[in-house]
C-alpha cells in the first residue's frame, strides 16, 4: 500500500530531527498565524492562483529566501565539520549525513536560491520594461513557480522523511545508480530538479515569447533595456539547453526504476555518457545563472553613475557570444575523464575564448563609471564586490582552463573556490543589487540604506575568509567534499574559513534587519513619484508599486533608455484620460493543483507508491483538460475602474 | 506620446494565435533537443550488445517501413485537417484529425507488438546498453505517440461541442496540433534511418 | 493579425507535394538498404542525406519555413537548434569515441 515507505523513513539522527522539528513547528507557526488573521482566502486569491507577473516574482522571492535560509545552514554545518575533524577527532557529522549536506547544499543554492531569485527578478521587472501588461502566457507562469515551490518541497521533504541523495549535487552513476544507491535518496535528487526543471524550461519558452513579441511600440530590440536582453539570451540557453537535463535524468531514472542499463558500469552502459550530458546542460546553466546578473549591473551601474551605458552594442554582442560559447566548452569539467590532448586542447581554448565577452562587459561598466558622477549607494557597492570578487574569481576559471593545470586542481578546494567567487560575486552580488535597486518598486518605499551597507560589509568580507583560504588548501592538494582530515597542518585555514561562513551569515542577519526596519520605517521611505532612482528604463515610469495591468497606456518609445529619454524632453509620460477597457487574464488554481499533483507523483515514484503516482498523473491530465477547457479565462477591466485607480495613484503627484 | 490608439483597444499585444503558435514551436524544439540526447546515448550504445543480438538481428524493416507510411499519412492527413480548420469547414476538419489519431493509433499498435515480440524472446531493455538505448529512445517515441492521440481527442471535442464557427482559440489549438504530428513524423524519419536502416547491417 | 503564411495554411497543394517527396525518398533509403550493399560508412552519409533531405521538404511543405512574416523568430530557432544537435551529438561522438586515450583498455 505504502510501497517502501515504513517508519524507518522517520528515523534520523539528532542534528536531523532538530532542523525536521524546527521546519515542522516553523510551518505550524505560519499556519496560525494566517488562521489567526484570517487570511487565507486572500492568500488563495490575491497571491496562489495570481496569474500576475509582479506577484509571481514576489513568491519567487520567498520561496528563495527560505531556501537560502536552508542552504546556508547546509553550508555553516559543513564549515564546522571541517574546522574541527582532524586527525582523532572525527567531527560532529557522520559521513553519510555529511554526503548529503553537500549534495542538498549544491541543488538548493543552484536550483532553488541561484534560479529563484533570477526568476524572481525577471518576473517582476521585464515585462515593466518592455510596456507590457503581462508575460506571453500568464497561467504557465504560475505553473512554472509552483513546480518550482514543489521541487525545493522535495528537498525540505526529504529532510523529514526519508534520506536526500549522497551524491554530489551532480550525482554521477554509477554511484547514483540503482546497485549503489539503491535508497530513496537520489530519486528525490531526481525528481527535484526534474519537476523544477519542467517549471523553468516553460518559464524559459514564456519570457522567450513576450520578450519577442510583446515589446511596445518602438521598441526595437536594439533599444530593449539591456537587463531585458540578457532576459532574453537566458531563455535561449534555457530553452536549448535544459532538455539535456531531462533527457541525462529521465535515463538516471530508468536506470533506477526500470532497470536499464544506460549508465551501468556492466551489460555494455556507459557512465561517462551521464557525465558527458550532464554537463553539455550544466556549462550553458552557469550561464543561465550569471547572465541575468550582468543584466542587473548593467541597470544599476548607469543609473547609479548618472551616465549612460558605456557601448551597449558590444553589451548585446558580448551576451550573444557568450551564449554561443557556452555550448562548446562543456568538456572542461571533466578534462580528467581520459580524452585525448585534441579534445582537451579543444575546449581548454573555447573556455579561454569565453573569457573575452566577458571582460569587454566588465570594461564596459567600468567604463560607464568613468567619469559619471557616481553615488555608492548600496547597489553600487555590491557592484564594486562583484568587480573584486568576480574577476578574481574568473580569473582561476581561466587559469583551470589549461587542462594541465586542471589535472592538478579538479575537483580539489580550488575548483570549489573558483566556482563560489563566480556565483556569489556574480549571482549573489547581482541579485542583492537588484535587489536594493528594484525594492521600492515593488514594495512601495525604499530599503534602509546602513543596514545595507554593513550586509555588503560583512558579505564581501565573510566570502574573502571563506574562500581565499579555499584557494590555497586546494592548491596544497585537498580534495573536496571530505569530512575528515589528516594533515594538522591544514586546520588554521579551514577554521578561518569557518569564520568567514559566521561573517556571512552575519550578513544575511543584516539584511533581515534591513527588511524589518525598512518595513516599520516604510512610512518615512515611501516612493511617492515611482522614481527614486532618477531612472533610465520604463518600469520607473509607474507608480510604486505598478497598478496591477502596468500601463493604463501601454508607451511609445523612441530611443534607448526610454523613460530618461521621456524625461530629457519634456514629454508627459502618465497619460490621463480617455482611458480604455483593458484585457487581463484571470486568476487559476490549476498551477497550484498541478504542482502539488506533481509532487505527490513524485513522492509515489519515490516511494514505489504506485497507485498515488498513477493517480497524480491521472489528476494532472485531469487539471489540464479543465485548464483548456475553462470558458471565458480573461475579463475586461473596465474605463470606470482604470480611471479610479489612475486617479488615486497620480492624486498626490 | 500619443495615447493609445482607441482602435487598437483593448491591448495592442492581444495576438494570441501568433503568440501561442510561437510558444509551441519553441516547445517543439526543446522537444528535438530531448530526441538529440536521446540519438547521443544511442550513438554511444549502438554497439553495446554485450554479447547480446544486436539491431542487425532484431528488427523487420518492412515492419517498420509500414510503421513509416502510417506516420506519413498521419502527417498528410493531420495538414489536411488543419487546412480545414483554417477554411472553418468544421466537419471535414474533425474527421480528417479523426482519420490521424486512427493512425496514430495503427502506430502504436504496431509498436506495442514489435516491443511485445522483443520482451517475448527475452530481449528485454534490462539486456544491455543497446537494448536500453534502443527501448529508451523508440519507447519515448512511443509515449509521445500516446501524447498525440489523446491531445487530438482532448482538442477535437470541444470543437466537436462547439458552434459551426470553429473560433480563434479552438483554431490556435488544432494547429498546435497538426504541427505536433508533423513534428512526430520529423523525428520518426531519424528513428527509421539511424535506428533501424542503418542498425539493420 | 493571424500570419497566413501566403495562403499555404488553408491549401493542400503543399501537402500533396510533400508526401510525394517523403514517399520516393524513404521508398529510396529503404531500397537502398535491403537491395544494394554499400560499405557502411557510404551507407551511412547516403542514408542521412535522404533522411535530411526528406526532413527539409517536410518543414518547406508541411511547416511551410520560409514564409513567416518578419523576422522570422520560427526560422532562426531552427537554426539554432539543427548548431546545438549538430554541437551535442556530435561533440558526444567525439568525446566519447576519444575517451580511450587514457582510459584502461575495453573502456
Amino acid at each position: 500500500m505504502l510501497g517502501r515507505l515504513n517508519l524507518d523513513a522517520l528515523k534520523h539522527d539528532w542534528i536531523e530531527y532538530l532542523a525536521g522539528a524546527s521546519m515542522f513547528f516553523g510551518l505550524i507557526a505560519i499556519i496560525a498565524l494566517v488562521t489567526y488573521y484570517k487570511r487565507w482566502k486572500w492568500l488563495w486569491k490575491e497571491w496562489f492562483t495570481s496569474v500576475d507577473h509582479k506577484k509571481i516574482g514576489v513568491m519567487y522571492l520567498v520561496v528563495s529566501f527560505v531556501m537560502l535560509v536552508k542552504g546556508l545552514i547546509d553550508a555553516v554545518m559543513m564549515r564546522f565539520q571541517q574546522a574541527f575533524a582532524f586527525g582523532d577527532s572525527m567531527g560532529y557529522l557522520g559521513a553519510e549525513h555529511f554526503q548529503q549536506i553537500f549534495t542538498a547544499h549544491g541543488v538548493t543554492m543552484i536550483f532553488f536560491v541561484g534560479m529563484g531569485v533570477i526568476f524572481a527578478i525577471i518576473n517582476y521587472v521585464v515585462p515593466l520594461q518592455i510596456g507590457a501588461r503581462d508575460v506571453a502566457f500568464p497561467f504557465l507562469n504560475n505553473l512554472s513557480f509552483w513546480l518550482f515551490a514543489m521541487g525545493g518541497m522535495m528537498i525540505l521533504v526529504s529532510l523529514v522523511i526519508g534520506v536526500y541523495g549522497g551524491t554530489g549535487w551532480s550525482a554521477y552513476p554509477p554511484l547514483a545508480g540503482i546497485e549503489y544507491n539503491p535508497g530513496v535518496g537520489v530519486d528525490y535528487w531526481v525528481w527535484s530538479i526534474q519537476i523544477s526543471g519542467i517549471g523553468t524550461m516553460l518559464s524559459g519558452i514564456n519570457f522567450l515569447v513576450t520578450i519577442l513579441k510583446m515589446r511596445c511600440k518602438g521598441m526595437s530590440l536594439m533599444k530593449m533595456p539591456i537587463f531585458t536582453w540578457a532576459t532574453f539570451i537566458t531563455m535561449i540557453l534555457i530553452i536549448f539547453a535544459f532538455p539535456i537535463l531531462t533527457g541525462a535524468l529521465s535515463m538516471l531514472t530508468t536506470d533506477r526504476l526500470l532497470d536499464t542499463k544506460i549508465f551501468t558500469a556492466g551489460f555494455g552502459g556507459n557512465p561517462m555518457m551521464y557525465i558527458n550530458l550532464f554537463w553539455a546542460w550544466g556549462h550553458p546553466e552557469v550561464y543561465i545563472l550569471i547572465l541575468p546578473a550582468f543584466g542587473m549591473f548593467s541597470e544599476v551601474v548607469p543609473v547609479f553613475s548618472r551616465k549612460r551605458l558605456f557601448g551597449y552594442a558590444s553589451m548585446v554582442w558580448a551576451l550573444v557570444a557568450i551564449a554561443f560559447f557556452s555550448f562548446i566548452v562543456w568538456l572542461h569539467h571533466f578534462f580528467t575523464m581520459g580524452a585525448g590532448a585534441n579534445v582537451n586542447s579543444f575546449f581548454g581554448i573555447m573556455t579561454m575564448i569565453i573569457a573575452i565577452p566577458t571582460g569587454v562587459k566588465v570594461f564596459n561598466w567600468l567604463f560607464t563609471m568613468f567619469r559619471g558622477r557616481v553615488k555608492f549607494s548600496t547597489p553600487m557597492l555590491w557592484f564594486i564586490g562583484f568587480i573584486v570578487t568576480f574577476v578574481s574569481g574568473g580569473m582561476t576559471g581561466v587559469l583551470m582552463s589549461l587542462p594541465g593545470v586542471d589535472f592538478q586542481v579538479h575537483n580539489s578546494l580550488f575548483l570549489i573556490a573558483h566556482f563560489h567567487s563566480v556565483i556569489i560575486g556574480g549571482v549573489v552580488f547581482g541579485f542583492f543589487a537588484g535587489f536594493t535597486y528594484w525594492f521600492p518598486k515593488i514594495f512601495g518605499y525604499t530599503l534602509i540604506e546602513k543596514w545595507g551597507k554593513w550586509a555588503f560589509w560583512c558579505w564581501l568580507i565573510g566570502y574573502c575568509l571563506a574562500f581565499l583560504p579555499l584557494y590555497l588548501l586546494g592548491f596544497m592538494g585537498v580534495t573536496r567534499r571530505l569530512n575528515h582530515f589528516d594533515v594538522t597542518e591544514w586546520q588554521p585555514l579551514f577554521m578561518v574559513a569557518l569564520l568567514g561562513a559566521l561573517v556571512i551569515t552575519a550578513g544575511v542577519g543584516f539584511q533581515c534587519l534591513q527588511i524589518y526596519t525598512s518595513i516599520k520605517r516604510r512610512k518615512e521611505n515611501r516612493d511617492e513619484t515611482g522614481d527614486p532612482w532618477d531612472g533610465r528604463t520604463l518600469e520607473w515610469s509607474t507608480t510604486s508599486p505598478p497598478p496591477f495591468y502596468n500601463y493604463a497606456h501601454t508607451p511609445e518609445v523612441h530611443a534607448k533608455d526610454a523613460f530618461w529619454d521621456f524625461k530629457q524632453k519634456g514629454m508627459p509620460i502618465k497619460m490621463g484620460p480617455p482611458y480604455y477597457p483593458i484585457h487581463m487574464p484571470k486568476n487559476s488554481p490549476y498551477g497550484f493543483l498541478i504542482g502539488v499533483l506533481s509532487f505527490t507523483m513524485a513522492f509515489g515514484l519515490i516511494w514505489w507508491i504506485w497507485w498515488l503516482a498513477a493517480l497524480s498523473v491521472v489528476g494532472i491530465v485531469v487539471c489540464i483538460i479543465a485548464h483548456l477547457f475553462v470558458k471565458e479565462p480573461d475579463y475586461f477591466v473596465t474605463e470606470e475602474e482604470v480611471a479610479k485607480i489612475e486617479g488615486e495613484a497620480h492624486g498626490s503627484v | 506620446m500619443e495615447a493609445s490608439n482607441p482602435e487598437q483597444y483593448p491591448d495592442t499585444h492581444h495576438d494570441t494565435y501568433s503568440k501561442t503558435l510561437f510558444g509551441f514551436w519553441l516547445y517543439l524544439m526543446t522537444d528535438f533537443i530531448l530526441f538529440g540526447s536521446l540519438f547521443a546515448i544511442w550513438a554511444v550504445l549502438r554497439n553495446n550488445t554485450f554479447g547480446g543480438p544486436g539491431s542487425q538481428d532484431l528488427f523487420s524493416l518492412s515492419w517498420n517501413l509500414f510503421q513509416t507510411f502510417l506516420l506519413m499519412f498521419a502527417s498528410f492527413t493531420g495538414g489536411v485537417g488543419g487546412a480545414y480548420a483554417h477554411r472553418n469547414e468544421k466537419n471535414r476538419c474533425l474527421s480528417w484529425f479523426l482519420i490521424t489519431a486512427a493512425l496514430g493509433i495503427g502506430f502504436l499498435i504496431m509498436q506495442t507488438m514489435e516491443f511485445a515480440r522483443l520482451i517475448e524472446a527475452g530481449h528485454t531493455w534490462k539486456g544491455s546498453g543497446f537494448l536500453s538505448a534502443f527501448f529508451t529512445l523508440v519507447g519515448t517515441f512511443w509515449a509521445h505517440i500516446i501524447f498525440a492521440v489523446l491531445f487530438t481527442f482532448i482538442i477535437i471535442w470541444p470543437v466537436w461541442r462547439g458552434d459551426r464557427d470553429i473560433g480563434l482559440r479552438n483554431l490556435t489549438r488544432l494547429t498546435c496540433l497538426r504541427q505536433f504530428w508533423q513534428f512526430l513524423f520529423v523525428v520518426w524519419i531519424f528513428i527509421f534511418t539511424i535506428v533501424y536502416l542503418l542498425g539493420a547491417k | 493579425m493571424i500570419d497566413r503564411h501566403h495562403g499555404w495554411n488553408k491549401s493542400f497543394k503543399p501537402l500533396f507535394i510533400g508526401l510525394t517527396i517523403s514517399l520516393i525518398l524513404t521508398m529510396a533509403a529503404y531500397h537502398i538498404v535491403t537491395r544494394h550493399h554499400l560499405p557502411p560508412t557510404l551507407l551511412m552519409w547516403t542514408l542521412l542525406t535522404l533522411a535530411f533531405g526528406q526532413v527539409v521538404f517536410q518543414f518547406i511543405f508541411y511547416f511551410h519555413m520560409g514564409l513567416e512574416e518578419k523576422p522570422t523568430w520560427g526560422t532562426y530557432s531552427l537554426y539554432f537548434v539543427i548548431a546545438i544537435l549538430i554541437i551535442i551529438i556530435g561533440g558526444s561522438i567525439w568525446i566519447m569515441s576519444n575517451l580511450k586515450y587514457n582510459t584502461m583498455p575495453g573502456g
